[in-house]
């Protein structure tokens, strides 16, 4: 996976006035009611929805019905904040951005992505701001002047820029009026070079070799330059620069942020028209396409979900069919017993639904209220997928049951405090094991009896 | 009384590869078929509802011998094994047996396939196979019991298998 989320900081989003929450790959949100626990889980929604859902017109509040409903309190003065620490294709990431409400649409206010010792590129309206660390220009200064010379034809002769001195490189600034919509979609022209160690880019100059002589002068023009590195298990596109490469995997990310809420089960027992979907929506209706795309590539559904059934029902297969109009719909036979959806249960449904999220491999798994519908047994078992996933996970639960399965470490407690809602982890886990047994009780018992967090 | 073995494990995959364990190790002569055994999954170290679970096995289900089988992940082995025995019941504490792996029961296959284990071996099966943590009961017919006797875990496990299955 060339992405993993390990911090996450929000400032205004509903309940969350501001707080950063360190994320493991398995973690577990508890509260009461009206905690913020889904809110939390929302929010990785939103971000999808405001930085990369592709629908047009672009309305990814219409759901919340107004900035208005997704911003702290109601002020729609303020602007909704978000940073992540991750890690994407081996580099440390920050991204951060600001949203705000301009006549009633959600835009972006600013953004900045920082890249651990290298680069900063900073947006402002129109403005990116293109800031290089100094170190690290220093440390590959002979490298960049070699590659700067070099191609130093094709930057003023095919390009039209000026001769670029490496001291302009710590500080550039460009207009970027229309180039793209966030920084996400920024795109890059890698200069044609064979240097291993770095990648010089340039930005805004894409399109110059399609661009009448005389306007060439005038578009916008910067030069970012990363080290190229790529972890295990990147997407490795050979035409791309690596920061282009980062960018798209981090946007790959974000649109494979799954959530999943309550499943809407009588939408999952409706036969649906054939679709290619490839991340699981938030109510499960469209498990039915997924499970019946995969049954018709392979003739079957994958491993994972064709052993937790043979585990969680016995005599059991689990298929799909269509109707006479082409509709699928999941299809069960029980000890040759042939189940059509109204008979089939709904925990069956659920569990399918989780472990085809969890294959669908996305970024970041979130689940709101995971035991509904479950048996302790379906629900030990579903639990120890998806921490052994290998995606970060984040659920949120009212289950005592769930609080015992999990490790001190997983949990994130929520509580709802005059400036918002807070996600605390257990300060000294160890401690509280030791005082756990020395009382001989359980973790869901000092939750519901007592206080975890002290 | 009939002896039943129950092995309690810290996940539900690591209960379907003994469950697959004792199979083989039945149909291969290692263990007695007369010997009902069977696994099933704990909170993991130092949960006290292990005391509550293993009464119930005892009490309603009639097992006499318990092996539990933890990953030690990084800590000292022995710490996590006293964080276990302290929640055993104490009248099962000398029918119960525990076993801790150094990093997890990955090791095992690492060991018997000759890889050699220099971080997680899950991680190590992940990027040499694509392993995946439910595939884990497909390698118990790769197990090579020879290659095993030279990991300390494995000659714990049989040692402590032998003790509960030949005590009565």
């Amino acid at each position: 996976m060339p992405f993993i989320l390990k911090e996450i900081h929000i400032t205004n989003f509903k309940s969350f006035k501001d707080i950063t929450v360190s994320l493991d790959r398995f973690n577990v949100i508890i509260g009461p009611n009206a905690s913020g626990k889904t809110n939390f889980v929302e929010f990785f929604k939103f971000l999808k929805k405001a930085l990369v859902e592709r629908r047009r017109p672009y309305m990814p509040l219409i759901e919340w019905w107004s900035y208005h409903n997704v911003v702290w309190r109601g002020q729609d003065e303020l602007p909704i904040g978000v940073e992540m620490n991750c890690e994407v294709d081996g580099f440390d990431v920050k991204y951060e951005v600001t949203f705000g409400a301009i006549a009633g649409t959600l835009r972006i206010l600013s953004e900045r992505l920082e890249i651990a010792d290298c680069l900063c590129l900073e947006r402002e309206g129109q403005l990116l701001k293109i800031k290089h660390n100094e170190a690290f220009l220093k440390d590959n200064a002979a490298d960049i002047e070699k590659m700067l010379a070099n191609f130093s034809r094709f930057l003023e002769v095919e390009l039209r820029t000026e001769r670029v001195e490496q001291k302009s490189l710590v500080n550039q600034t460009v207009n970027v009026s229309d180039t793209f919509t966030n920084l996400l979609n920024l795109e890059l022209l890698e200069l044609p070079v064979t240097q291993r160690k770095i990648s010089i880019s340039m930005i805004g100059r894409q399109y110059a070799r399609q661009e009448p002589e005389k306007d060439k002068a005038k578009l916008p023009s910067g030069i970012v330059i990363i080290p190229r590195k790529r972890a295990k298990g990147s997407q490795d596109y050979e035409y791309m620069d690596p920061l282009s490469s980062l960018l798209m995997n981090l946007r790959r990310a974000i649109t494979g942020f799954t959530v999943v809420k309550h499943p809407n089960m009588q939408g999952m027992k409706t036969p649906s028209p054939p679709q290619e979907t490839n991340v699981l929506f938030e109510d499960g209706t469209n498990l039915n396409n997924i499970l019946s795309n995969w049954m018709s590539e392979k003739q079957k559904l994958p491993d994972r979900i064709e052993v937790a059934m043979t585990e969680l029902f016995p005599n059991t297969q689990v298929g799909t069919t269509t109707t006479a109009q082409g509709e699928v719909f999941v299809k069960v036979y029980e000890k040759g017993l042939e189940l059509n959806p109204p008979c089939i249960a709904d925990g069956l449904y659920k569990i399918l639904g989780v472990l085809a999220a969890i294959e669908l491999k996305p970024s970041l798994l979130a689940i709101d209220e995971i035991e509904n519908s479950l048996h302790a047994k379906a629900l030990k078992y579903i639990i120890d997928e998806l921490r052994a996933s290998g995606t970060t996970v984040v659920l949120t639960t009212h289950s005592p049951l769930v609080v015992d399965m999990v490790k001190l470490e997983d949990l994130l407690i929520a509580e709802k405090t005059s400036e918002g809602t807070t996600l605390t982890k257990i300060k000294e886990p160890e401690k509280l094991r030791d005082k756990l047994a020395e009382l001989n009780v359980t973790q869901s018992e000092s939750w519901l009896y007592g206080d975890l967090k002290s | 009384m009939n002896s039943s073995l129950m092995i309690l494990t810290e996940d539900t995959h690591g209960t379907r590869f003994f469950r697959q364990l004792i199979v083989r190790l039945k149909d291969e002569g290692f263990l007695s078929r007369d010997i009902h055994t069977e696994s099933d999954r704990f909170g993991g170290p130092c949960n006290s509802k292990l005391m509550r679970q293993m009464k119930v096995m005892e009490g309603l289900k009639g097992y006499n011998s318990f092996i539990i089988v933890a990953d030690a992940d990084g800590k000292p082995l022995e710490k996590v094994s006293s964080r276990i025995r302290i929640h055993v019941p104490p009248n099962l504490v000398d029918k119960t047996e525990i076993v801790i792996f150094k990093d997890e029961i990955e090791e095992w296959i690492c060991c018997s396939l000759g890889i050699k284990i220099n971080s997680k071996p899950s991680t190590i099966l992940k990027n040499k196979f694509g392993y995946e943590k439910f595939r884990l009961p497909d390698y118990v017919p790769k197990l090579d019991f020879a290659k095993l006797t030279t990991m300390k875990s494995y000659q714990a496990f049989i040692k402590k298998l032998k003790a509960r299955t030949l005590a009565r």
